[in-house]
């Protein structure tokens, strides 16, 4: 059997074991998951930096014929390693999480392994129709791990299904157009994805830029990017914590930008509209996103936005269309995975313990669930973009790129989307975790085994590791996404043959200006030591001897409950401004909500289709006898 | 950075341009504005040691910790001093135009000297003081304000067009060695009205990132009784204290160096830098002597509404080659 086979193979038949084992105990359902996930990880890391395809043929329908094929290559191979990792974080969560509580396990893990198997299956799938299947089982395990949720999961599941489905017909259509449109033109064979590979296609005639559209619809649907996202928010609410880390956290987003990488990349040569296209996507997804967050009242609600802003820099640095941008962007979506998962692990903890998600109604929680708290600091700073956090890196990537591309605009948008996420979750660790502990929470504390820290702090220990090595992860996996086998790493030096274009020669830089550069470690390194000195000489004067007092206001020791500066407060102020309140009051009544005006428009119809729903057996006999006659003329007639 | 180069840059980080040199300018600015201030209001003013000894004084002063707070609590002010003096550090490197290559750009400056003001957020934050918490919230608030135009006012000399050898040509680059470099060719950025534009814009914000009146809100002594230090004693004080006078001799050494030109390698480069310099912190001095304390909600607006349609103009003249 084929390497291939076994990524998709292992997780799958794992899954299935413990979807029907009748032992239906926590422990083993927890063990299958975690075996399933090491299975896919381990079967990862066997194909790591190979590059062989398998074949089989599969269904023929008229002038399409279906091959089963899969290729691994430097892209596919470290993608398959990371979702593997994913779900071993998303495994042994769950583990945690499950222990003494009741519900269904084995389901819970039975859909986590067949989304690492889809998941593995369109990473490695070398044909279009391959690609869609294995993209779809991945949205199937969304919606029926959503809707396992709570009593109330059934309209956020919905939701995400509905959208999530547009975005799948958008693919299929895509891929239809785009595979006919090559047969059409004499390609051999025109549903191979390397094949495709191996001679991008211009955009240029109507039925290319047609599938492009429709591919990056559905790329935006499930990495959720603006106006496809608001299933993310909406679902957040009611759904385990784990697999809103695993799914539209970081699987999700991981196939969402690997379409659109190997789009931009590989398959077509974007023109500069198209290209535009992508980045104004890419810019407003960051601001509107973002701006939602920070008004946001409830911690799963926030962190979706966040997940949605995030994005953003994914499509802006791919959009840009030079090296550089387009290796930020990837980056990216690496980080982004690591550490959006720690913070919706990190809130699922909170959760789990305090029953709330409101930020009102949490506080001072950071000495009571130091490791919680400590690794959702680290993911925090790492998503604002703070140096020498992973989350900086790939953003800086992302800025040099804008200006590569000369796009003053999209540089702006993009610096101060982090500043704001900064502010954001300034707001979300002060409401948590800092501030006045409620009476009602001081029995808080860290429960459930070492599967849920264990999987938080190799989350947030990444996020720091990739951060400081950054030029080796360049190296390592990002530069062959974008077709460097060598020197990726350099971008951070400033060297210029990272920064030309992705498609075509590059042109000679006007003058000759010294570059910029980021040196995560010497800055690291400095940073740290000049920290320790600091201290040092804090030690020298009086820093030995301290005294712990509680605080007091107005010279009164005041009164926890009553005394309060809830993070909610934060950013009133912005939410009061002239336009921009009214704006961010329009955005959170869902009336510019896609789902929610489609949803409006197509009322009327559903009302119609609605009426055709009596109950009555006959009515139905009726519909069917009808559908009969119109196929069968229809046969005739052709 | 090779091995090699280490020595050097712990020599730029610890002694020129960086810590040692840095605080010793930093205080002295502080002086500085001290005594104009005294001179605004017809006061005599402290003798130039003043705020040496002040730090000093603070350092052996007993540390109060509030019950609620966090170990980050203490060791915030020290990062943030250690931020500062790197930023300090890798502006003055490109000004001067030292060897040894860089090890960061512009973002990389700005995301250090962000540092500062996001540890004051989060000390204050963590503290579990209300007051300090709705100081914290003020600071961060005006962080969100300043950013924006300051930011947009920084990438102008990015995305300037400037006539060289005959040709309408951007520096196009983030790399602060290539902004002083481009200047070289090209002429200072700031002797056009795109440039001037940003660097007025850019000194109302530096105003606001180093804590100055009318932008003090943070601290507000009268309203909120120190703001987000409040909670703060002894070395950590010190340590922000000795933050602010870094940033105070940081933010216009930046502003100059991407807007005015580096330092040239003659005795008078060096005077006409410290005169442009010297005349930056002066314009702090007097806007803070001369302005009252302004209300959250009129800062961010200022700082989102006016400071950012001329931001935005100057981009946009900038990119026209005006």
């Amino acid at each position: 059997m084929s390497p291939l086979l076994l990524p998709i193979l292992l997780p799958a038949a794992l899954g299935l074991a413990a979807l029907l084992l009748p032992g239906r105990r926590h422990g083993t359902s927890s063990t299958l998951a975690v075996l399933g996930a090491l299975g896919l990880l381990g079967s990862g890391l066997a194909i790591l930096d190979r590059r062989e395809g398998f074949s089989r043929p599969w269904l023929e329908l008229g002038p399409i014929e279906v091959e089963f094929a899969l290729r691994v290559d430097g892209f596919s191979s470290w993608a398959v390693v990371f979702v593997g990792l994913l779900t071993v974080v998303a495994a042994l969560y769950s583990a945690g999480w499950w222990r003494g509580r009741g519900g269904a396990p084995g389901r819970h893990a039975a859909l986590v392994l067949l989304a690492g198997a889809g998941g593995a299956a369109a990473l490695l799938a070398d044909d279009l129709l391959t690609f869609v299947l294995g993209w779809e089982m991945v949205t199937l395990a969304l919606f029926l791990l959503a809707i396992a949720g709570r009593d109330d999961a059934g309209a956020g599941a919905a939701k995400a299904y509905t959208l999530l489905g547009v975005g799948d017909l958008a693919l299929l259509l895509g891929a239809v157009v785009l595979g006919l449109e090559r047969a059409g033109a004499g390609v051999a064979q025109p549903w191979s994805l390397s094949g495709l590979a191996a001679a991008p296609l211009a955009t240029a005639s109507a039925p290319t830029v047609a599938a492009y559209l429709l591919l990056l619809l559905a790329a935006m649907a499930k990495a959720g990017a603006m106006p496809m996202h608001s299933w993310i928010p909406t679902m957040s609410t009611t759904t385990h914590a784990a697999v809103m880390a695993y799914l539209p956290g970081s699987l999700d987003k991981v196939l969402g930008i690997y379409l659109v990488a190997r789009m931009s990349v590989d398959w077509f040569v974007p023109s500069t509209p198209l290209r535009y296209t992508v980045m104004t996507i890419g810019a407003l997804t960051i601001l509107c996103g973002v701006m939602m967050a920070l008004v946001q009242h409830d911690l799963r609600r926030l962190l979706s936005f966040h997940a949605v802003s995030q994005v953003g820099y994914m499509l802006l640095g791919l959009g840009t269309g030079t090296l550089v941008g387009a290796m930020g962007g990837i980056f990216h979506m690496v980080n982004h995975a690591l550490y959006k998962s720690c913070l919706f692990l990190g809130a699922g903890t909170v959760e789990r313990e305090t029953g709330t998600m409101e930020l009102d109604r949490l506080g001072g929680l950071g000495r009571t669930m130091p490791v919680t708290f400590g690794c959702m600091f680290v993911a925090a700073l790492s998503i604002s973009g703070v140096p020498p956090l992973n989350g900086f890196a790939s953003k800086w990537l992302v800025y040099q790129g804008c200006v590569a591309a000369d796009e003053p605009a999209m540089l702006v948008a993009a610096l101060l989307g982090s500043v704001l996420t900064l502010a954001s979750f300034v707001k979300v660790l002060h409401s948590v975790f800092w501030g006045a502990r409620p009476a009602r929470l001081d029995g808080a504390r860290e429960r459930g085994g070492v599967g849920m820290p264990v999987s938080m702090l190799t989350l947030a220990g990444l996020c720091l590791a990739l951060g400081v090595f950054a030029a080796w992860s360049l190296e390592r996996f990002v530069g062959p996404a974008v077709g460097l086998e060598r020197g990726a790493g350099a971008a951070l030096a400033g060297e210029r043959s990272t920064w030309g274009p992705l498609h075509g020669p590059a042109p000679a830089p006007a003058l000759e200006l010294p570059n910029a550069l980021f040196s995560p470690v010497a800055v690291t390194g400095l940073l740290v030591l000049g920290t320790l000195l600091a201290l040092g000489v804090g030690y020298l004067g009086a820093l030995r001897s301290r005294r712990v007092r509680p605080a007091f206001v107005g010279g009164e020791l005041f009164d926890r409950e009553r005394h309060r500066f809830p993070g909610t407060e934060f950013y009133r102020t912005v939410g009061e401004l002239p336009w921009l309140g009214r704006a961010l009051a329009l955005g959170e009544s869902g009336r510019l909500d896609v789902h929610e005006i489609f949803r409006r428009a197509g009322a009327p119809v559903v009302e119609l289709l609605r009426r055709g729903h009596s109950g009555l057996l006959q009515d139905y006999v009726a519909w069917c006898l009808l559908g009969t006659v119109v196929l069968l003329a229809l046969l005739f007639w052709s | 950075m090779e091995i090699e180069r280490l020595g050097e840059w712990l020599f730029f980080y610890l002694v020129f341009p960086g810590a040692a040199f840095t605080l010793a300018l930093g205080l002295a600015l502080s002086w500085v504005d001290r005594k104009v201030g005294a001179l605004v209001q017809w006061r005599q003013g402290p003798p130039p040691g003043q705020p040496f000894w002040d730090v000093v004084k603070l350092l052996g002063k007993e540390v109060i910790v509030p019950q609620p707070a966090w170990t980050g609590f203490l060791v915030l002010p020290f990062v943030a001093c250690a931020a500062a003096l790197l930023a300090a550090t890798l502006v003055w490197h490109a000004a001067l135009g030292l060897p040894g290559g860089a090890l960061g750009d512009l973002v990389v400056v700005f995301y250090l000297l962000a540092i500062p003001g996001l540890a004051v957020v989060l000390g204050g934050a963590a503290s579990g003081n209300p007051l300090a918490a709705a100081g914290a919230s003020r600071e961060m608030k005006l962080i969100l304000g300043y950013e924006l135009p300051l930011l947009m006012a920084l990438l102008v000399p990015v995305f300037q067009q400037r006539l060289v050898e005959g040709r309408q040509v951007a520096a196009a680059t983030l790399s602060l060695e290539g902004l002083v470099r481009f200047q070289e060719l090209a002429g200072e950025a700031v002797y056009r009205p795109s440039g001037l534009l940003a660097l007025l814009v850019a000194l109302i914000c530096c105003q606001a990132k180093l804590g100055l009146v009318p932008f003090d809100l943070a601290e507000a002594d009268t309203e909120l009784a120190e703001g987000a230090l409040l909670e703060y004693s002894g070395p950590p004080l010190a340590m922000f204290k000795l933050t602010q006078a870094v940033q105070l001799a940081t933010l216009p050494v930046l502003l100059v160096t991407v807007l005015w030109g580096g330092v040239e390698r003659s005795p008078g480069g060096v005077a006409t830098f410290g005169a442009k310099v010297l005349a930056l912190v002066t314009l702090f001095v007097l806007i803070r002597n001369t302005n009252p304390r302004v209300r959250i909600d009129q800062a961010l607006r200022f700082f989102w509404g006016p400071a950012t349609a001329v931001a935005i103009l100057a981009l946009a003249l900038a990119r026209l080659g005006w």
